[in-house]
Order: structure tokens, then C-alpha cells, then sequence
């Protein structure tokens, strides 16, 4: 039987289809009897989500000054 | 000038760090102005930005790891997550997140949090874990942008998968 860390390695290669078969049978034996490990599937599918929307909340913006001087700069370069 | 948000919001959650976000949106800037001759005006003035910015943020990476030689110094062992035999250890183990699992986290908290989590990264892991979720890269891209071997690849994703998750269990998802 392979370890947690073994399964939680084996999780993020087959995400990308590069678990072999005998390895993706050794994984989904452990994860059928170990509750820690799919809670930790489970936890890194909304982490992965999250991540992918980070973007879209991301909120920050330049101030006045800072364009001011990102313009000053460029003129700067002329 | 009317795009300098758009790059900074772009910029921003792949590299955590406003200071370094607004560097690359200036050099974004200057390397546009400096090759105005190239831009034909084929893809849009937007498109034409972010191509430039997404190019620096891909060098900004590179430097991270050029450091790398060709094995990864050793995970640094202040978040044991398994024992010895490769079970979860008691601190490092997944903990039930409860009902705040189930809701979809919409909010701009959750956000800030998952930021700062992700800028206690270290670089290397970030630019790994940044181009396969954030920008949807396979792993061969990855390793041929970065010049990393697979091998690292694996290494880098996972302990940053750790980390992520661990950092955000504990400021977020079980906080009283």
C-alpha cells in the first residue's frame, strides 16, 4: 500500500495524465480507505478553483502619482 | 497609460508582491514605447501589452530559479506535513473545513488571504504553481520556459500545493 505522501504525489501527476495505470490502481486503492487523503483531494480541487479565479478579484490600481511618474519616466526614454 | 490596471491586476496575483507587480507594468511600458516600430498593428494595442507583460513575468520566473542547480535544495522542514513513513503527520494533516468548504468564496477577504499565502511561497514554487494554475501551462512548457527538469517540476508543484493548502487551512478555513 502506498504512503499519504506517495498518494499525494501520485494525485498532482494524475491531474496532468501521467500517472501509469499500476500506479493510478495503487492510488485509488489508498484513496478508497484513507479519509485524510481525500479530504486533501478534495481541499486542493477549491484551492486550485480559487487560484484560477484570483485574477478576477483582484482589485488593486495605480495611483495618479504613480502613472504620473510611469509617464515621466517613459518621456524620459525619448 | 488606460491598460496600466488591467497589467497591474494581471502582474499582480503571479507575482504577490505589489513593488515587483509594478515594475514589470513599467517595463511593460518601456520596452512597448521602445519597440513601437514592431507593433503592426496586427493584434490590438491590449493584446500587444500583455504579450509583453506575460514575456516578463515568464523572465521575472527564470531569474527565480536560475539559481537552481540540478537538485532542489531540500524542503525546509518547518511544516513537517508526513512522518516518517510517509502518513500525515498530526500538525501537517488536513483538518475538516466544515460548512465554509461547501460555499463558494467570493470574497475579497478570501482574496487577500490567499495572496499572502501565496507570497510566503518560495519563488520557484510560486513560478511553478502561477504557470500550471494560473495560466494553464502543461508540465513540458514549464519545464522548457524555466529550464527546470521534470523531476524539480514535480517537486516544486507539490510542496507548493502543500503550502497552499496548510497556509490557507490555518488563515482561513478553521480561524475562530
Amino acid at each position: 500500500m502506498i504512503s499519504c505522501k506517495q498518494a499525494s504525489e501520485y494525485l498532482l501527476r494524475r491531474e496532468e495524465g501521467k500517472l501509469p495505470f499500476s500506479k493510478r490502481i495503487q492510488l485509488l486503492q489508498h484513496m478508497a480507505i484513507c479519509g485524510l487523503c481525500r479530504l486533501f483531494h478534495r481541499q486542493s480541487r477549491l484551492v486550485k478553483q480559487c487560484t484560477s479565479q484570483a485574477c478576477e478579484h483582484c482589485e488593486d490600481q495605480l495611483s495618479e502619482t504613480e502613472k504620473q511618474q510611469l509617464i515621466r519616466q517613459l518621456q524620459q526614454q525619448l | 497609460m488606460q491598460y496600466s490596471d488591467q497589467l497591474l491586476r494581471y502582474a499582480l496575483p503571479r507575482v504577490n508582491d505589489k513593488a515587483t507587480a509594478k515594475d514589470l507594468v513599467q517595463e511593460t511600458f518601456l520596452a512597448a514605447w521602445r519597440n513601437l516600430d514592431q507593433f503592426r498593428g496586427e493584434i490590438s494595442e491590449k493584446n500587444w501589452l500583455f504579450t509583453i507583460l506575460k514575456n516578463k513575468i515568464i523572465d521575472h520566473f527564470r531569474k527565480a530559479v536560475n539559481r537552481l542547480t540540478d537538485s532542489l535544495p531540500p524542503a525546509t522542514g518547518d511544516e513537517p506535513y508526513f512522518d516518517e513513513n510517509g502518513h500525515w503527520a498530526a500538525s501537517g494533516s488536513p483538518k475538516d473545513w466544515g460548512a465554509q468548504y461547501q460555499n463558494p468564496v467570493e470574497t475579497r477577504e478570501f482574496y487577500e488571504v490567499l495572496g499572502r499565502c501565496k507570497s510566503r511561497l518560495k519563488n520557484i514554487q510560486n513560478a511553478v504553481f502561477t504557470m500550471k494554475y494560473m495560466d494553464g501551462l502543461e508540465s513540458e512548457q514549464i519545464c522548457k520556459e524555466l529550464n527546470i527538469t521534470p523531476s524539480n517540476y514535480w517537486v516544486l508543484l507539490h510542496r507548493a500545493k502543500l503550502q497552499l493548502r496548510s497556509c490557507l487551512e490555518k488563515n482561513w478555513f478553521t480561524e475562530e
